[in-house]
């Protein structure tokens, strides 16, 4: 029924011709099979998240096609999966009319397009998919403020119990605090935690 | 005890009443001098075993190990024996609820074991627990399967009416009805989105508890006397379906509880992979509270449900706070090997 609506609209539009619908991930591989189509619009879900699965499938068999998604979905665990199947665009559900047949043309041309809602979250993602190492180095993994309070009063060479006592914590918490920081920091011990600190600038 | 009842066949009497109730007794002065006790109680309170008798010994140096009601009934003492409560307290491996009263001179405390009580409790909000998950999971799906793409598709279908209107009618009255429509079906949707979510967010199924959260802290988004953080150590694999649920539910309710009664300005929450286990931390900067007096009679049905999750899938749970500088919670998973 969804595709009915859309069929309707899309039928106005001088310059895009439906060719198929599809109802599952199977249906849209068979269907794009020989009939040199441009533009696949395509849901996540199909049962499951099919529609990521059917959209590598597709662009394996097919590179040249264009995937445009157009789910319900604005998590950005959705958006950067249908990214890397190589959807070329991706819009909400809720888009509207214009929107849709925008994001059609564009893609169709080449380009990318994705609704401002999803760019955004691309972007807070490409910000912060680089590597733990590169992170490290501009000071980018997020201390919470008792850490750095932790870390610096480690760096102190203050102890476990000393700690918890200028904190009003408990050790059990302290200790927690060090091991999730020697994690975080990718820290083998307590030494790395202090070279981190001067380092940083946390202790002078 | 009078000295009548002492001397008469009555104490001996009482004495093996006592000796035969299925609670804990044990009986002092005010010095502590114990004058009475029986057996179940130095099987409570792990009474030395190598002696004969605890009888007019110190009972403070019976239960040196067992520092809550060590702290109370050093209080007493020094009260003229003040009455004590403690409920449903953990020692060892065993919940207790001990009470102390002044008989006469004496003070009389009764120790009962609640153990198999609180294991019919915790096993019914167990209960209750896998139940509402099976609801919760249905109406999530049957919103998200059903009503959401009826939805898209009022919308869609009305766009393609639009396009007819816009053709052969110019009416700006008719026009601006069917946006503010739109407009309502765009607040419906969403509305709809996020009680399904809450109730069974998807990308926990599809994804796994990090994204998950993620969403959730997105979803909350804070406000401005009120930040959310959240970060985590960025691991992919996924983890037993009962498990990333649970750790979910949990996440769920402690961040709730923070945005709730803590009055913080920020809140923290860390999921992080440790090389045998996965540590969520909730950390919040608000009032705290002194968990010295908490007695571990956990409040709320909230924190019971927390307590019934970490049992179920095998974490461990600790919330410390003290007045003045916050509450951080931790729940500690061990990852199977």
């Amino acid at each position: 029924m969804f595709r009915d609506g859309l069929k309707e609209i899309l039928n106005k539009e001088k310059n895009i011709q439906i060719i198929d619908e599809a109802e599952n991930g199977y249906e849209v591989l068979e269907k794009t099979e020989n009939n040199n189509i441009d533009v696949v619009l395509m849901d996540i879900d199909m049962g499951g998240t099919n529609g990521i699965k059917a959209t590598k499938e597709l662009l394996t068999k097919l590179p040249e096609t264009k995937v445009l998604v157009l789910s319900m979905h604005s998590d950005s665990k959705y958006i950067m999966s249908m990214l890397e199947a190589g959807a070329k665009g991706y819009i909400l559900k809720n888009a509207g009319k214009e929107e849709v047949i925008a994001a059609i043309n564009t893609v169709a041309s080449g380009d990318s397009y994705f609704s401002s809602q999803v760019s955004s979250k691309i972007i807070e993602k490409l910000y912060s998919k680089r590597t733990a190492i590169e992170k490290l180095k501009n000071r980018e993994i997020p201390l919470t403020p008792r850490e750095l309070e932790v870390l610096k009063l480690i760096a102190l060479e203050y102890s476990n119990p000393e700690i918890a006592e200028e904190l009003f914590i408990s050790i059990r918490t302290v200790e927690t605090h060090k091991r999730n920081l020697l994690e975080k920091l990718g820290a083998k011990n307590t030494a790395g935690l202090v070279k981190y600190a001067l380092s940083n600038k946390i202790i002078d | 005890m009078s000295e009548a009842l002492k001397s008469g066949k009555e104490y001996n009497f009482l004495l093996k009443i006592i000796e035969n109730l299925p609670v804990g007794v044990v009986g002092f002065d005010l010095q502590g001098i114990v004058k009475f006790y029986n057996l179940k109680a130095g099987d409570l309170l792990n009474f030395e075993k190598d002696t004969e008798s605890i009888t007019n010994r110190p009972v403070l140096d019976q239960i040196k190990d067992f520092s809550i009601l060590h702290e109370k009934i050093n209080h007493s003492l020094s009260h003229n024996g003040e009455a004590f409560n403690i409920e449903g307290i953990r020692h060892g491996n065993k919940y207790l609820t001990i009470r102390g009263r002044m008989v006469m001179e004496t003070m009389v405390v009764t120790i009962n074991d609640i153990s198999r009580l609180k294991e019919i409790e915790s096993h019914s909000i167990y209960s209750m627990l896998e139940g509402q998950e099976i609801e919760r999971n249905r109406l999530s799906k049957e919103i998200h399967d059903g009503l959401g793409p009826l939805l898209s598709t009022i919308k869609i279908n009305l766009e393609a009416i639009n396009i007819e209107i816009e053709n052969h009618i110019d009416n700006e009255k008719i026009k601006k009805r069917l946006y503010s429509v739109y407009k309502l079906i765009d607040t419906l949707a969403q509305d709809m989105r996020s009680i399904s979510h809450s109730l069974m967010p998807k990308v926990l199924e599809d994804f796994g508890v990090g994204a998950a959260l993620e969403s959730l802290c997105n979803h909350l988004g804070g406000s401005d006397n009120m930040e959310i953080h959240y970060y985590d150590s960025g691991f992919e694999e996924r983890l037993d379906k009962s498990v990333e649920l649970n750790i979910y539910r949990i996440s769920q309710e402690l961040l709730n509880n923070a945005i709730k009664h803590s009055g913080a300005s920020r809140i923290n929450i860390q999921y992080i992979k440790h090389p045998e286990s996965i540590v969520l931390m909730v950390e919040d900067n608000g009032n705290g509270f002194d968990k010295t007096r908490q007695d571990h009679a956990n409040t709320g049905i909230g924190l019971k449900n927390i307590e019934t999750r970490t049992k179920m899938i095998g974490g461990t749970l600790y919330i410390d706070s003290n007045e003045g500088v916050g509450v951080t919670a931790t729940l500690e998973v061990p990852l199977k090997q």
